[in-house]
């Protein structure tokens, strides 16, 4: 391909690389915009009349700024200097339950001290209303009194005082149930990471062809700084990085391109 | 086609003595909008649009011609149900025949004694493109790691959007231009405008929009028309 004559079409993923063991951390691959920037700082001298004679360049800066359509979580791990942890975590279940002869079943296990699990259960009012009004029965190790529930957590099975609710009432529990899945902590004491960074970009000649493209970031310094937005509109990942050059090797490119022939 | 009329002016095109392109209506193209994009895109497709489907195929998009991948689609929609775009001809036989003049693969219709040859065929598609307000694909990968990148990226865009529910395209034109103050026609007068009408409405309205945009600028000072890339927006009549 004329390298001379061509146009970026499209960026079409980024990738992140731990830069110690290899190991892919992130693909963004669903990106909707996406910029290199360029800067340097020229500072001419001048001679006699005041007339330029040379010029001093210093502060070469690449940053790399962009939105992915979608979260990906590699790329929040980065962003949070976090590690992708899979395994058996704790989350806080909300159960509506619906009595039947003084009983209910959870829909998960509730986990936490013995006798303690759920803690409060909440009956709504004639206004629907359980914080502001309704009433609250707090769970009991023993036979429940009236205002007092009980539950074994081998049957999922809460206990309510004979005559308390009524057949049919839904009630609702807020307890911890453990889940399988993917967990990210945003430590305070962890900041964002510095991986190895390869984009891939659809180039184009003057003749309508193809081509593939590639950066390689060598040392891409992810910003910490960013919002996680939701609402109306999906949230999409807003992701910043500094290119720096690699001390360890002695390298000082900011980045490489690889056009493909 | 340079000799041939406006097709402002026209409810069919003749591609072939016995041969010829309705232009559909709006109202028409509604009744079933998904089914005539399938057709139009179909028929007027080039290789590089269907890679993924051609290389499960086991052909490789690189290596056949436009020409060649209509004799592959079209005998498979001439089967349905095509009178929006053939009107009253049989379409149902249409087939790949050897042609005897010369030995080459034709697309032929014994009962309509119709030769669809690549001649004809390119007519027909850059009509329809027209007609569509289509721009016919000429991208082509440069090399064989662009082919293979492309064909990957394609049929992961692919998977994605076999997920995502299809947006009805036309309607949504409609709309947009029912509702707009320089469209001059209501919900049922534009069921009668042929989609080319509608097409080249709505390519002057959003001209006309961009120009009204770009003086609103030029006349308020925020719009420096020496340094405007695009100059056709300084006439609100367009170059092309």
């Amino acid at each position: 391909m004329n390298i001379d004559k061509f146009t970026i079409t499209s960026y079409d993923q980024i990738t992140g690389f731990d830069r110690t063991n290899g190991s892919l951390d992130m693909i963004l691959d669903e990106l909707s915009d996406f910029t290199l920037s360029h800067e340097e700082e020229k500072t001419d001298i001048t001679g006699k009349g005041g007339r330029v004679i040379s010029s001093l360049k210093k502060n070469k800066k690449v940053t790399g700024k962009g939105t992915n359509g979608m979260l990906s979580g590699g790329a929040l791990a980065a962003m949070l200097g976090a590690e992708i942890e899979d395994g058996k975590h704790i989350i806080r279940y909300t159960d509506a339950i619906t009595v039947t002869e003084n009983k209910g079943i959870t829909k998960e296990v509730a986990t936490g001290t013995i006798g303690n699990e759920i803690s409060t259960i909440y009956v709504r009012d004639t206004n629907n209303a359980y914080i502001s009004g309704g009433k609250k029965l707090t769970q009991t190790g023993a036979e429940p009194a009236t205002g007092e529930f009980s539950y074994d957590p081998e049957t999922k099975e809460i206990t309510f005082f004979e005559g308390d609710i009524t057949d049919g009432t839904e009630v609702i529990a807020f307890y911890d149930a453990e889940v399988e899945g993917k967990k990210i902590s945003n430590d305070s004491n962890n900041y964002s990471k510095t991986l190895q960074v390869f984009i891939d970009v659809t180039c184009q000649d003057g003749c309508d062809n193809l081509f593939h493209g590639q950066f390689i970031i060598d040392r891409a310094d992810f910003n910490g700084t960013f919002d996680v937005a939701g609402g109306s509109d999906p949230a999409t990942l807003g992701f910043e990085f500094t290119s720096m050059p690699n001390l360890c090797t002695g390298k000082s490119q900011l980045w490489d391109f690889v056009l493909f022939d | 086609m340079e000799n041939r009329k406006s097709l402002l002016n026209l409810s069919s095109v003749d591609i072939l003595p016995n041969l010829s392109i309705r232009i559909p209506t709006v109202g028409e193209i509604l009744e079933n909008e998904d089914s005539y994009y399938s057709i139009v895109s179909s028929l007027t497709a080039t290789p590089f649009q269907y890679m993924v489907q051609l290389d499960d195929m086991g052909i490789d998009y690189t290596k056949i011609t436009d020409y060649e991948l209509f004799k592959i689609l079209f005998p498979m929609y001439a089967k349905s149900n095509l009178s929006i775009l053939f009107g009253d001809l049989n379409t149902s036989d249409f087939d790949v025949y050897i042609n005897k003049q010369d030995d080459s693969q034709v697309i032929y219709s014994p009962s309509n004694d119709i030769i669809i040859d690549e001649l004809a065929y390119n007519d027909l598609a850059n009509i329809i493109r027209k007609i569509n307000l289509l721009d016919k694909v000429n991208s082509k990968p440069g090399n064989e790691s662009a082919r293979k990148y492309l064909l990957e990226k394609e049929r992961k865009k692919q998977k994605r959007n076999a997920k995502k529910k299809k947006e009805p395209y036309l309607e949504k034109m409609v709309i947009a231009l029912v509702n707009t103050n320089e469209f001059p026609y209501d919900y049922d007068s534009c069921m009668d405008l042929s989609i080319y009408r509608f097409n080249q409405s709505f390519k002057q309205i959003q001209h006309k929009i961009s120009f009204d945009n770009t003086m609103i600028g030029v006349y308020a000072g925020t719009v420096d028309t020496s340094k405007l890339s695009n100059k056709d927006a300084l006439s609100w009549i367009p170059n092309k």
